[in-house]
């Protein structure tokens, strides 16, 4: 999945300038800027959920720019930062609509759910869940905007080992979150939003180090 | 999926304005003096529209959970106007009847 000059303007405002990115299968991408910086821009952008001012998605080299948006999401999954399931239904329901998949189904902390309406989880809970029900679809690609707010640590590890789960079976998973820790851990590349450029990191000193170069963290 | 949500807000709409009809139109004890049920009909079209608008807010993100389980955008963008349009006509034939 190619990001390829992706520009995004607002009022004369420039928040993104000609990102390229590339999104490989077998490989996590992590994307970090301070609020405000387009981060969740370039996924909506990449979700289909805004349009760039200029330039172009390609998914396995085709332009997906102009192509239906049923289509594009045959490649891709989105998790928004803001809850996209229906309140007012059963977690159960909500499965069954996923397909009920196997690591669903034996999840116990989703499992103890079962028969509880989405509007009774809490934050972490609900953040949980979705991120689960994501993860369980056989997508190339997955756009990850802040899958970590809210859930508690031990429950992040479990988050984190499904993800490399999915990245091993051959997805591409492309994450932006402030929890600098956990995302800088398993993470193959590092990019850093500024100013509406985007900049490579240089992991091999050290992703913390890199973000505290990037102005991201205090030095001390 | 689609048909569940929308049977499910279809049926609230419909329990909650019939009620409303039954005390307000039919009035089987006499007790409401006609400008008293244009008052609760109008307050009938108030509860519609807040269920309207509740149903809005409580339907979650639908074009990121129809997008990402591949469901048609036409079949999402049909729930919304079939909600919207339906409490409409709920509210019109009300306030035309009494």
């Amino acid at each position: 999945m190619i990001f390829d000059s992706i520009s995004y303007s607002i009022n004369d405002k420039h928040i993104l300038r000609g990102i390229y990115l590339k999104l490989e299968k077998e490989r996590i991408i992590g994307l970090f800027g301070l609020n405000g910086s387009g981060k969740s821009t370039l996924l909506k952008i990449a979700a289909d959920y805004l349009s760039p001012t200029s330039g172009s998605i390609f998914i396995d080299n085709i332009n997906y720019s102009y192509k239906n948006h049923d289509e594009r999401y045959s490649f891709i999954s989105y998790l928004p930062q803001n809850t996209f399931l229906p309140k007012d239904v059963k977690v159960k329901t909500v499965l069954n609509w996923f397909g009920n998949s196997k690591e669903l189904i034996e999840d116990s902390h989703i499992v103890d759910q079962l028969n509880k309406k989405v509007f009774n989880l809490s934050g972490g809970e609900l953040k949980y869940l979705e991120l689960s029900l994501l993860l369980s679809l056989d997508k190339k690609y997955i756009l990850l905007d802040e899958p970590f707010t809210g859930i508690e640590p031990k429950f992040i590890d479990t988050m984190i080992e499904r993800i490399r789960e999915r990245k091993i079976k051959g997805t591409g998973i492309l994450i932006t979150d402030h929890y600098y820790r956990y995302v800088s851990g398993f993470i193959d590349d590092g990019y850093y939003l500024h100013d509406g450029y985007c900049k490579k990191m240089n992991l091999e000193q050290g992703a913390i180090n890199s973000l505290i170069n990037e102005g991201y963290l205090n030095s001390k | 999926m689609f048909s569940y949500l929308f049977i499910r807000y279809l049926l609230i709409s419909i329990i909650f304005s019939g009620m409303i009809f039954i005390v307000a139109v039919i009035d089987p004890a006499d007790m409401i003096p006609n400008n008293a049920v244009i008052t609760i009909s109008g307050f009938g079209g108030g509860i519609i529209g807040i269920l309207a608008i509740s149903f809005i807010f409580n339907r979650g993100n639908l074009w990121v959970l129809y997008s990402n389980l591949q469901k048609s955008k036409f079949k999402y963008l049909s729930l919304n106007y079939i909600i919207y349009i339906s409490g409409t006509i709920l509210i019109n034939l009300i306030s035309r009847i009494i």
